[in-house]
């Protein structure tokens, strides 16, 4: 196993280069540089923005650039925001925890309810909780973010006043004040999330109890509960595992919407507005927080595996 | 009796406590939404609206720009004169004292705000504050105590403006020294508020200076970073906020009906430019017709609410009175479709052939109105249907800003959605011949306007420069390089209850000598 891990961290490294420099490609192929956009909309004058260029060694090839940038990510220097003029890495450490915070909430809010509702909707076939949940999963897919959370923003924050409307609570202000703060986005970009998590439970749980081996705990008296969740379960839930670590992986690239909406202060947020202002150095770290996020997850999800099956070896 | 004299005490106490906090409430908190806050550094201000804000109220600038007629008036200088062309002497308050409790200065030992803080503050921001134009300032010097000179290298009529010596915002260097790069979430200034509390993309937390020159009202200011239009919106209508800065011009009317008042000063001017070298708007003749195949009123009412913004005829908006002329180039507008027609045909562009559209040696009179989006795409959606009716095959073409911008600088243009900030460099940048290729994007070059521009920018005399600036507008506007639509207001939403708003020009003044803001609910 260790080897595995090891081996397969050794392979993300040339992995994550190339994304440096795909990103880095990208950027410097798509038109408009943040300076000109300044100069051409009016908010720089025309000496600010040759200074600005010279300072951002805008006006230097790409291949001096991209060896720039690579040489000060392996000295650990992230760089400064060509906008806020602020250090990259201390605005990533303010916002990332949470990114993670909203993703994490989110997943196992999405888990808690997908889990019992896939279950049941699998083994009630064709029963009014079957096609009950089935629909509400349809609706739950079909819902965009935005319209929802804006819904459950007027509905809670301007009608009911229950909960808050913007920003992140935190702990030192009360359990309270940190749920609060929590439970609308969470719920926001988790909805979806349970739809599909729900629906994909279902249609797994629905093949694992075909298996010859159901049939045979079954013939042997075992209950139906110890059948379901001791013996089915445990297989259904891999292909679940694998759909809901590449989920995470996407939520910890932010939920732009969902992060504007609320006002949480996020990664994905300040990836958006870096795209928006054309902040090169900002686009290019963020890009790489998201694919060193990917690594991580997937990696961890290929180890819950063994957890889960034990048959399941990396050697 | 004695109890009921007690009884008749506490009721007339409680009475009387209720009567003095009628009216004004016990805790003056005023709640800000903004949409983000980055780095609140005095000298890295970088044109960032809500970071600017949230150091206005931290730091005294030598003036600020009147609410009215935004000219400058007294902040920490009270007075100010220009000695000659090149040198400028400004005479500081006397008794102001920077923040004390903090990092940079304990409890009880700040210090008096002097002409050395001034130069020193000039100097840092010539070297830091890339944002802002200073590069014409050659020296600063402090004469004494409470004066400090400023000398340029060249006259600088415009060296009171927005981002030049206005924006500058004065700080102890002890600051510096002590900070560092913590200025950036803890500056020290001596303005009527304090900052308590900085968290970048989240919120801002100030407090009365209680040592402050100016008395304010307010007890606490806080800025909360809501990015979303619609949330914020939202929040002003739950109470969660009492401002909203730079709210959707949408939502104006409804929240206009239900009591909320809109504190716009300052926006940016909105038109039509052409690329005069681009055929065929290199022909005087066809910009002229479709100027006049245009009822700009109609078109900007359609996509503006009507309190949001102000019909433009020329590129100066009212808020630089120096060059606002709206009364003198009413002459140049007009609407005339006939005579529109008329004119594209002695330009030689007539429906030879009776497909319905206008041709020219067997070319159709086909051109793309490029923008990038929001209300530029419903405006340039109206021009183009318009334009076809006449027989012109126009089409919109929506483009990334990216796109747009290189389309731009680049000359890759002939009729495009055109618009800056409104300030006072906005004509020199727009149409001086020698920033083609630059912020020049209509590629326009006439010595007779390049002159006046010239001549404007050495002539501090204010009067003789507005006409001069006035003139240069005329030419422009007569050329019709741009076909002027309006002017659109900046959008604060301010909360029924909140009194004597007056919302950010350059910088936000909360409290100053023709306001002090206060909460009545």
């Amino acid at each position: 196993m260790l080897t595995y891990l090891v081996r397969r961290i050794l392979i993300s490294i040339p992995v994550l280069l190339g994304i440096t420099f795909i990103t880095f490609a990208l950027l410097h192929l798509t038109p408009g540089d943040p300076v000109r956009i300044m100069l051409a909309t009016e908010q720089v004058t025309p000496e600010v923005a040759e200074r600005l260029t010279e300072f951002y060694s805008l006006d230097k090839p790409w291949y001096v650039q991209y060896g720039r940038y690579l040489g000060n990510l392996m000295r650990g220097d992230l760089g400064v925001s060509i906008t806020s003029r602020t250090d990259i890495a201390a605005s990533i450490a303010n916002r990332l925890p949470n990114t993670i915070l909203l993703a994490f909430s989110s997943m196992l809010l999405a888990l808690l309810i997908a889990l019992p509702v896939g279950v049941i909707s699998a083994t009630h076939r064709n029963s009014i909780a079957d096609y009950a949940s089935l629909t509400a999963s349809m609706i739950g897919v079909s819902m965009p973010s935005f319209w929802l959370g804006l819904l459950l923003l007027l509905q809670f924050g301007l009608a009911w006043k229950v909960l808050p409307i913007w920003g992140v609570g935190r702990l030192s202000n009360g359990l309270w004040d940190f749920i609060s703060h929590l439970i609308l986005p969470s719920l926001t970009m988790g909805t979806g999330l349970a739809a599909l998590l729900a629906r994909l439970t279902r249609a797994s749980v629905l093949e694992v109890l075909t298996q010859d081996y159901i049939r045979t705990a079954r013939a042997k008296g075992l209950k139906e509960r110890i059948v379901l969740y001791r013996h089915a379960l445990r297989n259904a839930i891999i292909p679940v595992i694998t759909a809901a670590g590449l989920q995470l992986g996407y939520l910890l690239g932010g939920a732009v919407i969902v992060e504007s909406i609320f006002s949480w202060p996020g990664l994905g947020r300040l990836t958006i507005q870096a795209i928006q202002k054309r902040d090169l150095p900002v686009i290019q770290i963020s890009t790489l927080v998201f694919a060193i996020a990917f690594v991580i997850v997937t990696l961890l999800v290929d180890v819950l595996y063994t957890v889960i099956d034990p048959r399941i070896r990396y050697d | 009796m004695k109890a009921h004299k007690w009884v008749c005490f506490l009721v007339v106490a409680t009475l009387g406590l209720a009567l003095i906090g009628a009216g004004v409430s016990a805790q003056q908190v005023l709640k800000i939404a903004v949409g983000d806050l980055e780095n609140v550094d005095p000298m890295d201000l970088g044109g960032r609206n809500s970071d600017v804000s949230v150091a206005s109220l931290v730091c005294d600038n030598l003036v600020f720009l009147g609410k009215d007629d935004f000219l400058p008036k007294p902040e920490l200088a009270v007075s100010w004169e220009a000695v000659d062309d090149y040198t400028w002497v400004f005479h500081l308050r006397e008794g102001v004292m920077f923040q004390d409790g903090n990092a940079v200065f304990a409890e009880g030992e700040a210090r008096e705000v002097t002409a050395d803080d001034v130069v020193y503050s000039i100097n840092r921001a010539k070297e830091v504050a890339v944002y802002l134009v200073l590069g014409e300032i050659e020296s600063a010097t402090a004469l004494d105590r409470y004066t400090v000179e400023v000398k340029t290298s060249q006259p600088a009529p415009f060296l009171l403006d927005v981002h030049h010596l206005a924006s500058v915002m004065i700080i102890p260097h002890e600051a510096v020294e002590v900070l560092g790069d913590d200025l950036k979430t803890s500056p020290i200034g001596s303005g009527p508020f304090e900052l308590q509390t900085f968290i970048p993309g989240e919120r801002a937390v100030l407090t009365a200076n209680e040592d402050s020159w100016l008395d304010p009202n307010l007890d606490e200011v806080q800025f909360i970073v809501i990015p979303d239009p619609a949330a914020s919106i939202i929040a002003l209508e739950a109470g969660e906020v009492d401002v909203v800065s730079y709210g959707p011009a949408d939502e104006g009317p409804r929240l206009l009906d239900q009591g909320f008042s809109v504190a716009g000063r300052g926006g940016s001017y909105r038109g039509v430019g052409f690329n005069v070298t681009t055929p065929p708007f290199d022909d005087y003749r066809v910009r002229r017709a479709i100027s006049l195949a245009l009822d700009v009123d109609s078109i900007w009412k359609a996509v503006i609410p009507e309190d949001f913004g102000e019909r433009a005829y020329g590129q100066v908006p009212p808020w630089v009175p120096m060059g606002f002329d709206s009364e003198g180039l009413m002459d140049l507008d007009g609407y005339d479709q006939v005579a529109a027609l008329d004119l594209f045909a002695q330009a030689g562009w007539t429906d030879s052939d009776g497909d319905g559209f206008l041709d020219k040696d067997g070319e159709k009179l086909s051109f793309e109105l490029k923008c990038f989006g929001g209300a530029q795409v419903r405006v340039f959606t109206i021009i183009a249907t318009v334009l076809q009716q006449l027989g012109i095959d126009a089409t919109v073409l929506q483009q990334d800003v990216g796109v747009w911008v290189d389309d731009l600088l680049a000359g890759n243009t002939g009729m495009f959605f055109d618009f800056s900030y409104a300030g006072t460099t906005g004509l020199y940048s727009m149409f001086h011949g020698s920033l083609i290729t630059q912020s020049n994007t209509h590629f326009y070059d006439n010595p007779t306007v390049n002159a006046l521009l010239d001549e404007a920018n050495m002539t501090v005399n204010y009067a003789a420069r507005s006409t001069l600036w006035k003139a240069a507008q005329r030419l422009i506007v007569k050329d019709q390089v741009i076909i002027p639509l309006y002017f659109e207001v900046v959008t604060t939403y301010v909360a029924p209850y909140v009194k004597d708003f007056v919302s950010e020009w350059g910088t936000l003044e909360l409290v100053s000598s023709e306001n002090n803001v206060y909460i009545d609910r």
